[in-house]
């Protein structure tokens, strides 16, 4: 392990990070290396220095403010139940405003079909492809995305 | 899956708010502890621990007994206090492009000096980490307070800042690489000896 290899790895070591080996290899190294050995130093003066930065103690009476503005919040808190019928209503009109809208449908042009239709399809799915030379009947035939 | 539905529903909102107390009163001190470190301000710290604790309350359904609590209130903090900045930001910028009546424009600077919890600090190193810290952005910041002060694991601090290990272990190197160079540049008497290089 090089000085370089060593000196990516040394935040992870410091925070104990690594794995066995990687970390049995860096401390090899740092008992050997004075310079890696006084980065590593660094690293560890400024992460105690963080660790204790200066904190006052608590203001006064914090826990009670807490305590106030969690007991407002929870006056206008909603149990999640209380939304259930809001969202019962929106989809019961929404199921009724649909089923409207389909049976108030503009009725379609009747296909003049003269000849036995031998399956079902869809009045918008089909057209009358005209009349058949062979049988004179008026086949039905079903649309293709190209012809729409 | 029905069961956790269920019992969301069926808890008391009473029961729930005596049962989220009860943890407020456990850990607020050590919330406001690193609020204080995100803020590096006693008034704004505490905003941030009402507002968290008032996140916190407001989804506890989400909240899972099996986790510490600390780690999931970090995470709402971590958010608050990003929120907090980026609105700041905000602010300062809305005052710039509104002059006031002298027609000059002002920006809303705290004064650090003036703050009464600036006597108590220590003079020498930790200050000027203080001001370092305040210097970085928020997740920077928030990724190394976690790993120095909260001792966590990398992946406990990914999970409370919802992202990946790697970008957790990035955001800690850089992080502690701005430290020491603005402690070289902020200090360099004593920490002149430092490797800024690096």
């Amino acid at each position: 392990m090089n000085c370089n290899h060593v000196q990516r790895l040394l935040c992870d070591f410091v925070d104990g990070e690594l794995a066995g080996n990687q970390m049995l290899a860096v401390r090899r190294h740092l008992n050997d290396c004075p310079a890696c050995s006084a980065e590593r130093d660094e690293i560890v003066a400024v992460k105690s220095t963080v660790a204790n930065l200066f904190v006052p103690e608590c203001p006064q009476g914090l826990e009670s403010r807490l305590m106030a503005a969690i007991a407002n919040e929870s006056t206008s808190y909603m149990p999640r139940r209380s939304y259930r019928p809001v969202w019962a209503v929106c989809a019961a009109a929404a199921a009724c405003l649909a089923f409207l809208a389909v049976a108030n449908r503009p009725e379609q042009k009747t296909l003049q079909a003269t000849g036995v239709v031998p399956y079902e399809i869809a009045r918008d799915q089909a057209y009358s492809g005209g009349g058949d030379s062979l049988s004179g009947h008026y086949p039905i035939m079903p649309v293709s995305h190209g012809s729409r | 899956m029905l069961a956790i539905l269920t019992r969301e529903r069926t808890i008391p909102v009473e029961e729930r708010r005596a049962l989220f107390e009860s943890l407020m009163q456990r850990s607020y001190r050590q919330a406001f502890s690193l609020a204080y470190r995100l803020t590096n301000n006693a008034a704004e710290a505490e905003d941030l621990v009402q507002e968290t604790f008032v996140r916190a309350f407001r989804f506890f359904h989400r909240y899972d007994e099996t986790l510490p609590f600390t780690n999931w209130l970090y995470r709402i903090m971590s958010n608050a206090h990003i929120d907090m900045v980026r609105r700041r930001g905000r602010l300062k910028m809305t005052s710039l492009e509104q002059p006031s009546a002298n027609g000059l424009a002002t920006v809303e600077v705290p004064d650090a000096d003036s703050s009464p919890d600036r006597d108590f600090l220590d003079n020498s190193m930790g200050e000027h980490v203080q001001n370092a810290l305040s210097t970085m952005t928020p997740e920077f910041r928030t990724a190394v307070l976690l790993a120095d002060v909260e001792g966590m694991a990398y992946e406990e601090i990914a999970e409370v800042m919802n992202t990946s290990v790697g970008t957790v272990r990035s955001r800690i190197h850089r992080g502690r690489k701005q430290l020491r160079k603005h402690l070289v540049k902020s200090a360099p008497d004593v920490y002149g000896g430092m490797n800024n290089e690096l």
